[in-house]
């Protein structure tokens, strides 16, 4: 005889959502660990912080297991997920128990060694990569979040919009009023 | 896409983050004490009870969490009730392939397999099923609707016995209750059980890992429920508990 036992992890998002939403923690620890990174790296973005990202992402969770029978079964999940992680992490910034953020980096300020571009050129660009980040940091929250969602966590336009909870033509606004802050900050005043 | 924008989305593949901690175990201790939905308007006050049936105290310090909200209730030794402020919420019933019950088999199947004495009632099953997950080997005995076993709303089924061996894999057996619902201990045979009657509700176990899983797909209606040796029997049909006694104590 064969026991199949049932492997929640080949399970589609919707049916794991479904059984969650029947009070399935199985299903839904199944939720979480399909979509810890994104929710956390999201909380990273915004916080900056690691203790303060893996609280947010944790209560993130939490929250959204309590939301989930407003939640329609077959809606994209991690917008879903990532906006209320983002609003945790949110609250958490206003938050009087902050802890000291951390500056983002990129892993291209140390240049990799089997890199063909020359030292000089690996160390411009890391450079240039290194200023632009810090002109990202000195942006006003609204500014930083919404270049953030859209290029940093790789969000198309309509996700970020679903994760900040704006309209779309809301969204590209205030994307292209932050790209602009953010050219200024750099010194560019023309379109690269 | 102008070039700042190819700059930032290629400094956002880059960029460095800690490693993402592992936090599925602690956001679903943390679910399965919190409530699903908010509490109504009025503030009705629920109290909800979920009867812990430890099969085994290292598989109770795996779910720390939930420790301390556990009271001694009904003085077994091995049964605790837990209250929630509110039940999860509860899955719709469903009836016949859709209660999950595993691989269908015959008695002598089961016995060969179960890799537990199971015990049988004096009144044969119409189906037999032996599952592989989630707490191990499961044997569950199913009996048609008939006039002394009426048809059970959530599972359309007139008895549903389940069998499995409690030390090991499985760490306990938590049941959910919500309002309206009455748990009382019992002896069956001399055994340490508990009937819980009222209003369905779910079943839940929790491995000794530390990993809850619902039994899913259906809810519980009346239960009698007690400990042989190291098995854990679960007898649920919509019947007094009269009946229920006399069945479970007719298991050989």
């Amino acid at each position: 005889m064969v026991v199949r036992p049932l492997n929640l992890d080949e399970l589609a998002d919707g049916e794991l959502v479904r059984r969650a939403k029947r009070g399935d923690v199985g299903a839904y620890e199944q939720i979480v660990e399909r979509y810890r990174e994104p929710v956390f790296r999201a909380a990273f973005v915004v916080t900056r912080s690691q203790a303060d990202a893996e609280e947010a992402a944790q209560d993130a969770f939490v929250k959204a297991f309590g939301a989930l029978p407003r939640f329609r079964i077959g809606a994209p999940l991690r917008p879903w997920l990532l906006r209320i992680a983002v609003n945790e992490s949110r609250n958490r910034l206003r938050s009087a128990r902050r802890r000291d953020a951390l500056a983002l980096r990129a892993a291209a300020e140390r240049p990799p060694e089997d890199s063909d571009r020359s030292p000089e050129a690996a160390l411009l660009a890391a450079e240039e990569r290194r200023d632009l980040l810090a002109a990202v940091e000195r942006l006003r929250e609204e500014d930083r979040l919404v270049i953030a969602c859209r290029y940093f966590l790789g969000l198309s336009e309509r996700e970020a919009a679903q994760v900040l909870g704006w309209r779309r033509g809301t969204l590209k606004s205030r994307l292209s009023r932050a790209l602009a802050r953010l050219r200024s900050e750099l010194g560019e005043e023309a379109r690269a | 896409m102008t070039g700042l924008e190819r700059r930032l989305e290629a400094i956002g593949r880059e960029l460095e983050y800690p490693r993402a901690p592992d936090i599925a175990g602690a956001v679903i201790e943390r679910v399965r004490v919190q409530p699903v939905r908010r509490l109504p308007a009025r503030r009705t006050v629920t109290v909800a009870i979920a009867l812990l049936l430890l099969a085994a105290g290292a598989a109770f310090a795996a779910a720390p969490g939930v420790r301390h909200r556990v009271l001694d209730f009904l003085g077994l030794r091995s049964v605790h009730v837990e209250r929630v402020e509110k039940l999860p919420a509860l899955p719709p019933g469903r009836a016949g392939a859709n209660l999950g019950l595993g691989t269908r088999t015959t008695l002598a199947g089961a016995r060969a397999h179960a890799g537990f004495p199971m015990l049988v009632p004096a009144l044969r099953p119409d189906e037999v099923y032996l599952a592989g997950a989630p707490v191990g080997n499961r044997v569950m005995l199913v009996y048609a609707p008939r006039p002394d076993l009426p048809r059970a709303p959530h599972t359309q089924t007139g008895m549903l016995v389940t069998e499995f061996r409690g030390e090991q894999p499985p760490g306990f057996l938590d049941k959910t209750l919500g309002r309206g619902t009455t748990a009382r201990p019992v002896a069956v045979n001399g055994d340490p059980g508990a009937w819980i009657a009222g209003r369905p509700h779910e079943i839940v176990y929790v491995r000794p890992d530390g990993t809850v899983i619902t039994d899913t797909l259906r809810l519980a209606g009346n239960t009698l429920i007690w400990r042989h040796g190291d098995v854990l029997v679960r007898l649920e049909a919509e019947v007094p508990l009269a009946t229920a006694l006399r069945i479970a104590r007719s298991m050989r």
